[in-house]
């Protein structure tokens, strides 16, 4: 077998498995892109919950205009497009949502010291929706977050980040909880 | 107090054993004892003409129609110890019955020892049980716990395999594939996607499983589970969102309480559990020991317990939906 023979060889083995790397590139971040618009799915249900929430609640908590302005501009925030291949606008997105998901749980706080707002019934059933929107949301940012695993270890680890660099597959951001979401919600902060 | 009430669905118990079961106990070792002698008066009657031919083909031997003799001689004693065996079975029968029935009562469900209803078809098509050429089905458990519809048999699958030696001859002998729990739930959660979770076989057994599965592989973060089960669904958020890690730790917790091999699906609104358990179900005592012993009672009534273990540690009464 000559010279030439044995390089030409190397050479296709190396553009071979050049492309099956690509491809499982592209695989993966398809997999994040897909679990990221399930994330959208779910997040959108949220939005939707809080228009008449925060409708009932500006005839009772008179005194939160505060909060209750911004959880409408915080929603407006979450709701605003993005460039889902873009990874800054993807963490901006993800944040916004995770700063909406904090808000939420501070008004329900809140709302416990309005009685009458407690026992209302759309209040009580928008309550038991949240918590079924929320466990959906927390499975889709599970599987989101196992996909931008998958994606993130392809990318960064040799060769696979060579590939990555020629053709422009960047990592995303891991959809990561707020602190204030993670802890319980002191209301008396908003009653001063 | 002779039985645990712990459970808050078990208490009164005792009470009710002793107005409802210790009774019918009493009687059924009335008849046990009878029917033991009947037996022994059987086998002692025949085993007088089967002496005197085993006897007459032990002279024979090797001259005349010895084997005839010999046939006979055995034809007896079969027949005696078959008929002493009959006339104690039916009351064993009548005692596991009796028993199981009185506890599945206390609990307001239904038993028969005949299954009427085969959730085979169902369970096969969820990839929970092997495929296999016979089946037993025993002891059906039916109603409700709460708010939860049940629905529980015990299973025996048996799968036909056939060998011929260097000779020639084929051999076909039935081999048992699964011995268990087939039960099926009402889930407070309404699911669209179908989940199946199967034992983790290995990473080469699994890509073979897969192939017969409906649905893509959910990896998942819980080390202890992934190393048990392998999951697959045709919804991976759906999958995730019934998978909590509070509920995979309580499926870990579970598999504690069958042998190897605990499969689980999850359909619209059903949860699907084949348990493999090597020994035989609700069927405690001996038909040579006093069937007024409680032991008996208190090891059906841990088997029926498990039912409520299974409700239990899935929290499947639960609204919190977690």
């Amino acid at each position: 077998m000559s010279e030439t023979t044995i390089v030409m060889l190397v050479i296709g083995a190396v553009l071979v498995g050049g492309y099956i790397w690509y491809i499982s590139l592209i695989g993966r971040r398809n997999k994040a892109l897909e679990a990221l618009s399930s994330i959208d799915v779910q997040l959108r249900k949220r939005h939707d919950l809080l228009p008449n929430i925060l409708k009932l609640a500006s005839r009772f908590m008179k005194h939160e205009r505060e909060l209750l302005d911004r959880l409408t501009a915080l929603r407006a925030k979450a709701q605003q497009d993005y460039h889902p291949q873009d990874p800054d606008a993807v963490q901006n997105h993800l944040q916004s949502e995770s700063e909406l998901q904090s808000g939420i749980l501070q008004f329900f706080a809140v709302a416990e010291n309005y009685p009458e707002l407690k026992s209302h019934e759309t209040i009580v059933r928008a309550q038991d929706t949240f918590a079924e929107v929320e466990g959906h949301i927390s499975a889709a940012r599970r599987f989101y977050n196992s996909a931008v695993t998958d994606l993130n270890n392809a990318v960064q680890i040799f060769p696979g980040s060579m590939i990555a660099t020629m053709t422009g597959v960047k990592t995303m951001p891991y959809f990561e909880i707020e602190e204030a979401a993670r802890k319980p919600v002191d209301a008396s902060a908003y009653l001063d | 107090m002779i039985f645990d009430e712990s459970h808050p669905r078990l208490k009164g118990f005792n009470e009710y054993f002793r107005r409802e079961i210790e009774p019918a106990l009493t009687e059924m070792e009335g008849a046990r004892r009878s029917a033991l002698r009947q037996g022994q008066i059987a086998i002692a009657v025949l085993a007088v003409p089967a002496a005197y031919l085993l006897f007459r083909a032990w002279q024979m031997h090797g001259d005349g129609d010895w084997q005839g003799w010999l046939f006979g001689g055995l034809a007896c004693l079969a027949a005696g110890v078959g008929f002493g065996y009959y006339q104690i079975s039916k009351v064993k029968s009548g005692f596991d019955t009796h028993v199981a029935g009185s506890i599945c009562r206390f609990l307001e469900l239904d038993y028969t020892r005949q299954c009427r209803f085969s959730p085979l078809a169902r369970f096969r098509e969820l990839s929970l049980i092997p495929s296999y050429d016979k089946s037993d089905l025993e002891d059906e458990i039916s109603g409700r716990i709460g708010d939860i519809e049940l629905h529980l048999v015990e299973a025996r699958l048996q799968d036909k395999r056939t060998t011929t030696d260097s000779k020639g001859n084929r051999k076909t002998s039935y081999h048992t594939v699964f011995r268990g729990l087939l039960a099926e739930f009402t889930f407070p959660k309404r699911v669209k996607a179908r989940t199946i979770i199967t034992q983790d076989s290995g990473k080469i057994f699994n890509k073979f499983k897969s192939w017969g599965i409906q649905g893509d592989r959910v990896s998942l973060e819980d080390p202890e589970f992934e190393r048990i089960f392998e999951v697959f669904s045709s919804d991976q958020v759906e999958a995730r969102y019934l998978l909590t890690p509070r509920f995979m730790e309580r499926l870990v917790d579970l598999s504690r309480h069958f042998d190897r091999g605990l499969q689980l699906a999850f359909d619209q609104d059903r949860l699907y559990l084949a348990g493999p358990k090597r020994e035989n179900m609700f069927e405690a005592g001996s038909v040579f020991s006093d069937l007024t012993d409680t032991k008996y009672v208190a090891e059906t009534l841990a088997e029926i317990r498990i039912i409520l273990d299974i409700i239990d540690i899935l929290n499947l009464e639960s609204t919190s939906k977690v």
